[in-house]
């Protein structure tokens, strides 16, 4: 396990640094110059050498990637060119808000999922399962945002049960603040939901025909024991690896989801970003979103190794 | 005798007729000229003259929609393929090359699918402004990494297979055993990644143009549409209705392909 461990580790941080990299390389040919962005029509030229000189732009490209990566590792990933804050802290702030807004999405989508896709692989010759499988496919079929819209129209502009946009910080108290993550949770988590049920009642439809089942059924454990100890559990195993193909659709989801919504989170900020040429807050944003996407996977290929004693031992 | 087509490759078929056949018409023929904007009709409900209604301006919803699926459907199919022709030639060069080459490409494609496709189109909207072709682009990278790994594995699995044995053995050279061999029995689950990726490039396109980053105006584009309906949806629901099932439709469409394809594959 500990060697399994390690090699997982390294080729994290290996591609972790390339990411990093392939979003330096990108941001790099960002038309337009942060020192004039900054210094608004018409500097002058002395000013704008200054400027220039502060920020590292004299200096070759190479050089000014190992300096940011160099700075990146120790947190520091340098200072905003609207805001003239620290990028940590605005994405300190942006983090305040996606991460609750995925993580709950993330986990209402398996609360969902799991008991649905159950239900339909059980009945999957019954109403049931034709009613689940078209409510999924349908589910999968409408966009996060489009869904959110439709939300929004409903029960916060005509019912007025929750609020229709804007975000009150997490200090005037959880209540309100997790009321403005209610609606955008329940758009981003939709669309995972259907296509997490149609994996599990795919992949449990062909665990509940193995021999291992039949066994178990055949020496009379109670149907229920045999559902969840022998068949949910080995058919979960696969949905593992697919659940990190999910994650990176959530997040991207969530950047358009928090512009509908009017949330400040890590994509509404990327989107003033772009607008304004912030290059060093858009590079963060990238690099904090990458970084989450691979840490995500990282986890999810340990918990697979726990779970699944082959991965450890090829 | 033939085995008849699963039912949800031929419902998925039937839908995506119906919206490339709306595309491929609105090339010769459109009920209005869709930016045509007519004041004294804003928002009006379906009627005779306007089977769709009215958007917020007074222009034609059937026609804004139909021009829009042109767009939905080419900038889904120029994202698959580049998507598949890049990744399907990373995949073989990894696949076949193994050893250092195969680690160096796979770990340039796992960095490239550490960015979730919105946050691509994002950094590629920076450098290049917004527009149908940075959106392509931005989209059709964000699609190298699933081909290239699916292309990768398959001929992972297949070289060592009997099938490829056997024409080893009978003289069959490298370029043969690729194109007569390996690449049509990778050919079932290319594509149904190809109809994956096609649905996910709608719902990114329409994402990308709700924020403004995608097709620009005048130009009809689903997700821009919803976004000018956002704030009339109190006063009519129609300019949001019509592109939202209209996205859902194709979309559907072509999940039900995907799974129809993927339905006969693993029955065979």
């Amino acid at each position: 396990m500990h060697g399994y461990l390690l090699r997982r580790s390294l080729t994290f941080l290996i591609t972790l640094g390339l990411a990093a990299a392939l979003s330096y390389l990108v941001l790099l040919v960002l038309p337009g110059d942060p020192a004039q962005v900054m210094l608004g029509l018409d500097p002058s030229p002395e000013a704008l050498a200054a400027w220039r000189r502060q920020l590292g732009l004299d200096r070759p490209p190479l050089s000014r990637f190992a300096a940011w990566l160099a700075r990146a590792v120790q947190g520091d990933l340098g200072t905003s060119l609207i805001y003239r804050v620290p990028v940590r802290e605005l994405i300190g702030a942006g983090l305040a808000v996606t991460l609750p807004l995925v993580a709950g999405s993330m986990l209402l989508a398996c609360l969902i999922a799991v008991p649905l896709g159950t239900w339909a692989a059980v009945r999957r010759d019954g109403l049931a399962g034709w009613v689940v499988s078209g409510a999924t496919a349908l589910g999968q079929a409408i966009p996060s945002f489009a869904l959110g819209l439709l939300l929004m129209s409903g029960f916060a502009v005509r019912l007025g049960w929750f609020p229709a946009g804007g975000f009150p910080p997490w200090s005037q108290g959880l209540l309100p603040a997790g009321r403005a993550l209610i609606l955008p949770m329940v758009a981003l988590a939709a669309g995972r939901a259907a296509s997490l049920a149609r994996m599990i009642r795919a992949g449990l439809v062909e665990v509940l025909r193995a021999e291992y089942v039949r066994t178990a059924r055949g020496k009379g454990l109670p149907a229920l024991r045999v559902l969840t100890r022998h068949a949910l559990r080995n058919s979960l195993i696969p949905v593992l690896t697919l659940a990190g193909t999910e994650f990176t659709q959530l997040l991207a989801g969530s950047v358009v989801v928090e512009n509908l919504f009017a949330l400040p989170g890590l994509g509404s900020l990327a989107f003033q970003a772009i607008g304004a040429r912030d290059l060093p807050l858009l590079q963060g944003i990238v690099l904090v979103m990458a970084a989450a996407v691979l840490l995500t996977s990282l986890l999810l290929d340990i918990l697979y190794a726990v779970v699944d004693p082959r991965v450890r031992y090829p | 005798m033939r085995r008849r087509p699963p039912w949800n490759l031929v419902a998925g078929g039937l839908l995506l007729a119906l919206v490339a056949g709306a595309a491929l018409l609105s090339l010769v023929w459109v009920p209005h000229d869709p930016n045509q904007m007519a004041v004294t009709e804003r928002l009006a409900p379906p009627s005779r003259a306007h089977p769709l209604g009215t958007d917020p301006f007074g222009r034609d919803l059937l026609s804004r929609v139909m021009v829009g699926a042109r767009t939905t459907l080419g900038v889904g199919l120029a994202v698959v393929l580049i998507g598949a022709g890049a990744g399907v030639a990373l995949g073989t060069l990894a696949g076949l090359g193994r050893g250092w080459t195969d680690e160096v490409l796979m770990r340039l494609i796992d960095a490239l699918a550490a960015f979730p496709s919105v946050l691509l189109a994002l950094m590629l909207v920076a450098v290049m402004g917004p527009g149908a072709v940075s959106t392509t682009l931005a989209l059709g990278l964000a699609a190298v990494p699933a081909f290239a790994r699916l292309t990768r594995s398959g001929l992972l699995s297949l070289r060592e297979s009997p099938l490829v044995e056997a024409a080893r053995a009978v003289g069959a050279g490298p370029g043969r055993l690729f194109r007569h061999h390996l690449l049509p029995n990778l050919e079932p689950l290319l594509l149904v990644e190809a109809s994956l990726t096609f649905a996910r490039a709608v719902v990114a396109e329409a994402g990308l143009s709700y924020l403004g980053l995608g097709i620009q105006p005048p130009w009809p584009s689903w997700g821009r549409m919803l976004r000018e309906a956002q704030s009339f949806i109190a006063l009519s629901p129609y300019p949001a209705l019509a592109p939202g099932l209209a996205m859902v439709l194709t979309v559907l469409g072509l999940h039900l392909v995907g799974d129809g394809l993927r339905d006969r594959w693993t029955r065979r």
